[in-house]
């Protein structure tokens, strides 16, 4: 007890604190604020446990009570069944494909456009900025109904006939309307940040306008390029809304209608839900995961002065 | 290496005029450096020089080519900037290499250029390192070694040392000095320190309000300005002006009614001065040339109390309230003993005073003081 009490009194003399009472002032509070994190993070990542828990389940035992939270009999059944009985591949590519088209055209058109509302001083580059965004200030459930009567009757172009309904293209311009505003708005900013100098140097040394921006400036916005990136992918691949409205079969919709058709009007296919969920839910973790750097350093850059 | 001609250049941005019709020539292997205070258009001067920014009206030449119409690459000059401009994303030695490589230049010839250039500027240990693990002073010699690999016929500086703490601007001045007598590569340079100009400038063109006041070797510029800005300008702490009603005494001597007490003009500024007879004229006399005079009152000594001692090491400053109540600056000998309060009398040496018109400003004595110079 001694020993304890004097190792307890170096510890506090070593960290500068004067009395026991600090010391236990301070320990309270870092518990305080465990608890408070801990309780948070339990509240993130329960409902991805408890699906990935489900997921594994045998379908008979998913409903038994009392609910058990570690996995007794784990088993691949339920994510070997959706592929089998479901066309989840066909789910699986329409959402990569869709998602991964929207990310290369936003990145694309958002980073081009973005540099020249950063660089190039035209007349009424203000407004247009502001109406570019401002577009997606629009709630979207607003627009639900304009883009579904659009996308089954578009304006004919070139002799071009027919319907976008319940295609990859309907979702990927939809998607590509969402998300194009956000991507103009980082990279310009992004490029914000970047000194004007260096342009100018580019041109020095021999280049034209466009390359000084491909091979300096389009290189060091590559922060920026990673962050908008996974913003459009992961909305795109997450969205539900207006796949829904927009598609009605395997050729165009996307996972999360896919795992959304497990829900029947009198019964939930829990067990099948949850290992579709699994599925949907995984590009997003595993991006947040090793992307989340970029993410936070595309989104901060020009905030401060450095 | 050529030489730069400016003439009447002229550059305007919506309604403000940059810069307003200047011409100017910059002889091969000069360095020539453009001073004034922020906005006089210095730095647009340096921008149209180096095709970053397109004339308005007039004409830019380098060697004897009209520029006007060709790009920045296509003008055979490099340029240093403010920021140093650093790619942050390649190394240093890919920093060097860009420009070259983008003219094609063959690969030998680019390494023993690269080689050159960081052993002139001792930078060969930094090459494979990024722009943000060097230093300050590093990164402005990288910046000034992708200049050099470049061998352009000019070189533009935009305030290249303005970023750096003191003591390393004033060791960057002495490199740069020396780096121009090695490489005697025609520097255009800009910058709104006046000491900076001063020391490196074989050629001085002090600009305001997008015009160039005047141009001229550093010291006779100095001794010499034209007008009540350049005056003013260079020289720290400025120039003082003491403002006089000019008549003549009982003896017919031209001098200067300052007030309270009378200033003699030296005679040989008589035919300059004698039409503003009558008339207010501004006296100037730079801090350095004032003098405490032990010997009591005489011709051209002024009474006056000391309001603020300032050591500076070299010398002294001493704030000085004249008995006509103005407040002008004496730079002194840094031994002197004299304390706040004190009564001092000062002498104003007759060679160094300057006199002005108020209305426009313009040296009333330049020419003549020019010429006393040509025939010393």
């Amino acid at each position: 007890m001694s020993t304890k009490q004097s190792t307890l009194g170096q510890l506090i003399a070593a960290l500068g604190l004067d009395t026991e009472n600090e010391w236990s002032h301070v320990v309270r509070e870092r518990l305080v604020a465990y608890a408070l994190l801990g309780l948070y993070v339990f509240v993130i990542w329960f409902p991805i446990y408890f699906i990935f828990i489900t997921s594994i389940k045998p379908t008979s035992a998913v409903l038994d009570i009392p609910i058990s939270f570690l996995p007794t009999q784990p088993t691949v059944s339920n994510y070997v069944e959706i592929f089998q009985n479901r066309p989840f591949e066909l789910y699986t590519l329409n959402s990569l494909i869709v998602a991964s088209t929207t990310t290369v055209i936003c990145v694309t058109l958002g980073t081009v456009t973005g540099y020249s509302f950063s660089r190039y001083d035209f007349v009424g580059n203000k407004t247009l900025l502001l109406s570019i965004v401002g577009a997606r200030m629009i709630p979207p459930i607003a627009l639900i109904v304009p883009f579904f009567s659009i996308m089954s009757n578009p304006p004919l172009i070139g002799g071009l006939t027919g319907s976008l309904y319940d295609t990859r293209i309907a979702l990927i311009l939809t998607y590509t309307f969402f998300n194009l505003p956000f991507a103009v708005w980082i990279m310009k900013n992004y490029f914000d940040g970047v000194p004007e100098s260096l342009d100018e140097q580019a041109r020095i040394d021999g280049c034209s306008r466009w390359e000084g921006f491909v091979k300096i400036i389009l290189p060091m916005a590559k922060p920026g390029i990673a962050a908008t990136a996974i913003l459009a992918f992961i909305f795109s691949w997450n969205e539900f809304v207006f796949a829904l409205v927009l598609t009605s079969s395997e050729q165009a919709q996307t996972l999360p209608i896919a795992v959304s058709l497990f829900v029947a009007d009198d019964f939930v296919d829990w067990a099948h839900l949850a290992a579709g969920g699994m599925i949907a839910a995984l590009p997003g973790i595993l991006f947040g995961l090793f992307f989340q750097q970029y993410i936070v350093s595309g989104l901060t850059q020009g905030a401060v002065k450095e | 290496m050529a030489h730069v001609e400016l003439n009447d250049l002229v550059k305007e941005f919506d309604d403000v005029t940059a810069v307003d019709g200047i011409s100017l020539d910059i002889p091969d292997e000069s360095f020539t450096v453009f001073v004034g205070p922020s906005g006089c258009g210095k730095t647009t001067t340096l921008r149209l020089i180096a095709g970053l920014e397109r004339a308005t009206d007039g004409e830019i030449r380098i060697g004897d080519e009209v520029v006007n119409d060709r790009r920045a690459y296509e003008r055979d000059i490099a340029m240093v900037f403010q920021n140093y401009a650093l790619y942050p994303h390649k190394t240093v030695r890919e920093n060097m290499r860009f420009g070259l490589e983008q003219h094609d230049t063959p690969e030998d010839v680019i390494t023993e250029r690269v080689t050159e250039a960081a052993e002139l500027l001792q930078i060969q240990d930094l090459l494979e390192r990024k722009p943000s693990e060097l230093s300050g002073g590093q990164q402005q010699r990288v910046a000034l070694g992708r200049a050099i690999v470049r061998d352009p016929a000019v070189f533009l500086m935009d305030e290249p040392l303005s970023n750096l703490d003191a003591k390393l601007r004033v060791q960057m001045r002495a490199e740069l000095n020396k780096l121009h007598e090695e490489l005697s590569t025609t520097t255009v340079y800009v910058t709104h320190d006046q000491v900076e100009a001063m020391t490196l400038a074989d050629q001085i063109a002090v600009m305001d309000d997008g015009q160039i006041q005047q141009v001229g070797a550093p010291t006779h510029v100095y001794s010499n300005p034209r007008n009540m800005f350049v005056a003013g300008f260079l020289g720290s702490p400025s120039m003082n002006f003491i403002e006089g009603t000019l008549e003549r005494d009982s003896a017919g001597k031209l001098q200067l009614d300052i007030g309270t007490e009378t200033h003699d003009v030296p005679d040989e500024f008589d035919d300059e001065l004698e039409s503003y007879l009558g008339d207010e004229v501004v006296l100037g006399i730079r801090p350095e040339n004032i003098s405490l005079n032990q010997d009591g009152i005489a011709a051209n000594v002024h009474p006056a109390t000391v309001q603020v001692v300032e050591p500076q090491g070299e010398k002294t400053v001493l704030e000085v309230g004249l008995d006509t109540g103005q407040t002008i600056k004496a730079a002194v000998d840094p031994d002197t003993t004299v304390q706040m309060g004190d009564s001092v009398n000062l002498r104003f040496d007759r060679d160094s005073l300057q006199y002005f018109d108020p209305q426009t400003g313009e040296s009333l004595t330049y020419e003549s003081k020019s010429e006393q110079k040509l025939t010393a």
